[in-house]
């Protein structure tokens, strides 16, 4: 066979495979624009329910309610998981692997398992905010994962860096700082939006751990797909994937700046 | 001079191992001083211990006449020279050079001359802009020398910094290194197993072993007057001959009966002793020398090329090998496999007490011959 031919059929495979990914995608941002009553029965093109997204406060309110508990998870996992990952990376001592082996387990619960425990938990001490039930039943799965991600990158870092910071007069904090923190901000941005990500479309805990009136975007979505899914559903997916693509081009311009630093001269 | 560096009694153990066992060493302002010896001397746990990242069990180390060991590395005046150079990956070599300042909170104008200077100093100034990532191994080494003596330290601690580079390179970097100490006049201190390098460079070298000091001296103190036999071994070649001490009559016998006299002894050596000559202090002759009175008969096995030098190969009745390096011009060749003596006068021979590690070389060699 000809090689032009192996290249030209391998191209069409991966076009193939990347439609396949993301065709869903492009039906709910079509579908987005449908201006019938039920959703998966086109009729025109509009941007009827867009507007009906936008005027509807229960919507709103669960948008309102994902984006706040999904910032607070991010805070509470990236500070513990930073601190976290950076300790077994640069003071493993005896508490290393027991430690270790407890974040595996958290990992690997089953969220319903993890779901129920939490509610239990909550109950018990009482707390009822509906925001930070879920940013704490969320924060714990991310720590871990945060954990994980900042300990790779950290052992990566060649600990002499840190000594030459030393020698050339900057206090452990500082070399911290100015060093050691820039060289993992990568890996604490990579966790910070791995730890939102999960958050914002996670179901299952949210389901058990939200109180009434306090309900997450994807609960809501859930919830009104039994009484028939209308097109302002669409729409909120589709805006909050545009919120998404942001944040992620954000982060990405964010990383190549701070590369780019200041020079001496 | 006056001393920049005493480092008094430092003991140091890790677990069961000892890296060092009272040391005891003074480093001189301005002097070029070498920590010579094999991997595991202890010879980089003496200079972590003066930057700071390593606290001695026992001892005193003080610089300037102040006792340090209490203070953490970045308030010591001394800067460290990496072996692996360890540059900020996420700053340019001008950033690089200028972290150092801008701890002391140096104003950016003197900031911006000192850092220029610096790095004019080692011809990276058009590099100034670059990642480290997008130099080269030589060109990194320069800007770690930049960052480190930006800071004018009292003190430059180089640990095997050119352990890394080719041999061209690092011949290049030997000489710039070296002129480099002499303009600025601070004392450096490095670590290295490169014997060569020790020589070309330092004013004075110290010979470590086992945690040890074995000895300390100019390089030519060192070569020409070894103390013992590692010394002796580990500085240049040597040959060594095994046999019997008598400190009373100072005459030396080895098993087969050849009588070798010798101006330097090794204080305490008697009895069982090894005699040690340098390859390049023989002659080889087809027939006895007249006059001298150190000489083995053997039959030359070989004949190495190394380039201005032939090195000989002598096999002696006993066995083993005794070396002989002839200069190329001026000297014959010798045709191998002929019967040879090899002879040397005793002001170029020494006695050492016998050193475990050289006869078990010796005795391997013998039996393989």
């Amino acid at each position: 066979m000809n090689n032009d031919i192996v290249g030209m059929l391998l191209k069409a495979w991966t076009v193939l495979v990347i439609a396949f990914l993301f065709i869903p995608i492009g039906v709910v941002i079509l579908y987005s624009f449908n201006g019938g009553r039920i959703l998966f029965i086109w009729e025109e093109f509009s941007t009827f329910w867009y507007a009906a997204a936008l005027d509807n406060h229960r919507i709103l309110n669960a948008l309102d309610v994902s984006l706040r508990s999904a910032l607070l998870n991010v805070a509470i996992s990236v500070a513990l998981g930073t601190a976290a990952g950076i300790a077994i990376a640069r003071h493993a001592g005896v508490w290393t692997k027991p430690f270790m082996f407890l974040v595996g387990l958290i990992l690997v619960t089953p969220e319903l398992v993890s779901a129920i425990g939490q509610v239990i938990w909550f109950n018990r001490v009482g707390l009822d905010q509906g925001i930070f039930r879920l940013a704490i039943a969320h924060s714990l799965f991310n720590t871990a994962l945060v954990t994980v991600i900042v300990r790779a990158r950290a052992e990566g870092i060649s600990q002499t860096l840190e000594e030459a910071a030393g020698d050339l007069g900057a206090p452990p904090w500082r070399s911290f700082l100015q060093v050691t923190l820039p060289l993992m901000l990568p890996a604490v941005i990579a966790g910070a939006l791995l730890s939102f990500t999960y958050s914002f479309d996670n179901v299952m805990i949210s389901l058990f751990v939200q109180r009434p009136g306090a309900s997450s975007l994807p609960v809501y979505i859930l919830s009104s797909f039994k009484a028939g899914l209308r097109g302002d559903v669409a729409a909120v997916v589709v805006m909050t994937l545009c919120v998404t693509i942001v944040l992620v081009v954000l982060s990405a311009l964010l990383l190549r700046g701070g590369a780019r630093r200041v020079n001496a001269f | 001079m006056s001393t920049a560096i005493s480092v008094q009694g430092i003991t140091k153990r890790y677990g069961n191992f000892v890296a060092l066992n009272g040391v005891d060493l003074d480093i001189e302002h301005g002097e070029f001083l070498s920590l010579l010896g094999p991997s595991g001397a202890g010879k980089t746990t003496i200079l972590r211990m003066i930057a700071g990242f390593d606290r001695p069990d026992t001892g005193r180390i003080s610089i300037l006449d102040r006792d340090i060991v209490n203070l953490p590395p970045h308030k010591r005046p001394v800067n460290t020279v990496f072996q692996n150079y360890a540059l900020f990956p996420h700053m340019s070599v001008a950033d690089n050079v200028a972290y150092g300042l801008r701890q002391e909170r140096t104003s950016a104008d003197e900031r911006r001359a000192r850092v220029r200077e610096a790095l004019d100093m080692v011809e990276m100034t058009t590099m100034a802009h670059r990642r480290p990532d997008a130099l080269s191994g030589g060109q990194q080494q320069r800007v770690a020398l930049a960052r480190a003596l930006v800071k004018r330290p009292a003190i430059l601690l180089l640990d095997e910094p050119l352990g890394a580079l080719d041999r061209r390179l690092r011949a290049q970097m030997q000489i710039e290194l070296k002129a480099l100490q002499r303009e600025t006049g601070i004392a450096f201190v490095l670590v290295t197993h490169d014997q060569d390098e020790a020589l070309a460079l330092s004013d004075r070298i110290v010979v470590m072993r086992g945690g040890q000091i074995e000895q300390i001296g100019t390089p030519s103190e060192l070569y020409d007057l070894p103390r013992s036999a590692f010394v002796a071994n580990f500085i240049g070649s040597q040959n060594f001959l095994q046999g019997d001490f008598e400190q009373s009559t100072g005459r030396f016998t080895t098993p087969e009966g050849i009588v070798i006299s010798a101006a330097c002894v090794e204080p305490g050596a008697a009895g069982e002793a090894l005699a040690a000559v340098r390859p390049e202090n023989t002659a080889i002759t087809t027939s006895r020398p007249e006059g001298v009175s150190n000489a083995v008969h053997g039959r030359l096995i070989q004949g190495l090329h190394m380039g201005d030098s032939i090195e000989y190969v002598v096999r002696p009745a006993s066995g083993g090998a005794l070396f002989s390096r002839q200069p190329r011009k001026g000297t014959p060749e010798m045709t191998i496999g002929t019967d040879v003596w090899l002879s040397w006068s005793p002001e170029e021979t020494s006695i050492f007490q016998p050193d475990a590690e050289i006869v078990a070389n010796l005795l391997k060699s013998t039996n393989r011959g």
